[in-house]
């Protein structure tokens, strides 16, 4: 994946354990605030990437997570990307939908996170990995 | 020497295969490198003996570490430098570079001693091999090899080190989230637990228990739970509080929630996670207010 030529910084996060999940949710927050974000979006943002991190560790034990600034047009943004190889979604529409969890949870994870961000992008191989491409707009 | 159980070192002979490819090391290097070992076997006790003799002695490798362990440091590098010259790909070499590196990381020997006295150990070798060679060109190609083979062999023994170390960190940061979570009661019947730090599954399943124990002796029937300190919370951690919280309830006692911020509010319901199965109470103040009232009805 390549950044925009402007911002070539992209943050790398490897995950595998809780204090990663912790690790990466500090990377975006500190993001989110170098790219000024109002104080309870750094928080939405940090959120969404905790739960994308958190499915890595729970579903297929380890990933990365890379964020970075998106840009498009006069719009400033962050870009977060979950990726593993873990067995991935068999079905994506269901484990969109509120309260659907193979693990013991509260199945808010992957719905909760799209309606945090702007945009949402999912990308299954089931047995293979799994992709999560999310934006939120500034 | 300490069996190693976990390492982030993965899967042993592809993952020598390809390091050794990225050192551009092939089949023709490892068998020359492999002829090297009656040389090296001769002086390798020569070698270090020079190593150590030398003026400013390195007598005390990684600084004031105990000296009585000196013996054990000869032992372990004679044997590390010659594992060298068996080249191998298999199980066993990848078992002998994390032995040695997590043998520095105990030992307490730096990086740099190490690939200092490796260094020193490859040149002399390479003197040797120079001075008995009768066909020079092909010496040429047989110091080429040793000193590839020689960097992958350091290489991996220091990333067997490293990971022994990030083992260490680890096992750290288990040991701080097993720090027990104060259970205060603040009157008869009323407890506050204020949980500070990260709450993952172990520390929370480790808190629940902490609490229905306090619960039962001290007869509680009202519980604060103040999260002021939790640094994040996301649906796994407001699941692990709703959980606690149950467990709460079907021992007869009710729970309170409180210090939630602003922002964690707000993405607490963004996620959709909602605030009935929390009972959440605003302030440490307000929450002990209910509580109180809770243990009148």
């Amino acid at each position: 994946m390549n950044a925009p030529a402007a911002d070539p910084a992209v943050l790398l996060q490897r995950v595998s354990c809780d204090s990663d999940v912790v690790a990466a949710r500090q990377l975006a927050r500190r993001l989110a605030d170098e790219l000024e974000f109002s104080r309870p979006d750094q928080a939405l943002i940090a959120t969404a990437v905790s739960e994308l991190a958190r499915n890595i560790v729970n579903y297929a034990k380890e990933g990365e997570v890379e964020i970075c600034t998106a840009r498009a047009g006069a719009r400033t943004g962050i870009k977060v990307t979950a990726r593993d190889r873990g067995p991935g979604l068999a079905d994506v529409e269901l484990a969109l939908q509120d309260g659907y969890s193979t693990g013991n949870s509260l199945g808010l994870g992957l719905p909760g996170t799209r309606r945090i961000v702007d945009e949402f992008d999912i990308c299954s191989n089931p047995g293979r990995g799994l992709v999560v491409t999310v934006i939120k707009w500034r | 020497m300490n069996e190693v159980i976990s390492s982030t070192l993965q899967s042993p002979s592809k993952g020598l295969r390809e390091v050794w490819g990225w050192f551009d090391v092939s089949q023709d290097d490892r068998v020359r490198v492999s002829g090297l070992l009656p040389l090296a076997e001769q002086n390798i006790e020569a070698i270090l003996e020079e190593f150590y003799s030398r003026e400013g002695g390195y007598d005390r490798p990684g600084g004031d570490g105990p000296p009585h362990g000196m013996q054990d440091v000869r032992d372990e590098q004679r044997r590390h430098l010659l594992e060298l010259f068996e080249a191998g790909l298999d199980q066993k070499s990848f078992q002998d570079r994390r032995r040695a590196g997590l043998f520095n990381e105990n030992y307490g020997i730096s990086p740099s001693f190490y690939l200092g006295l490796y260094t020193f150990a490859i040149n002399r070798i390479c003197d040797l091999l120079r001075q008995e060679a009768e066909d020079e060109a092909s010496a040429l190609e047989t110091e080429k090899a040793l000193r590839k083979a020689a960097a992958c062999h350091q290489a991996m023994t220091i990333e067997a080190f490293s990971a022994a170390r990030s083992d260490a960190i680890e096992q750290r940061e288990r040991q701080l989230s097993e720090l027990p979570t104060p259970v205060l009661r603040l009157q008869a019947g009323l407890l506050l637990v204020p949980v500070v730090g990260v709450l993952d599954s172990h520390r929370s399943r480790l808190l629940t228990m902490q609490i229905l124990d306090a619960i039962r002796e001290q007869n509680a029937r009202a519980v604060v739970l103040d999260i002021t300190g939790v640094a994040a919370v996301d649906s796994m951690v407001a699941n692990h509080l709703i959980q606690t919280m149950t467990a709460t309830r079907l021992m007869g006692a009710h729970s309170v929630l409180t210090g939630i911020s602003a922002e964690v509010a707000q993405s607490l319901v963004k996620i959709g996670v909602t605030g009935e199965a929390l009972n959440p109470a605003g302030d440490l103040e307000r929450g002990v207010e209910t509580a109180r009232k809770l243990l009148e009805r």
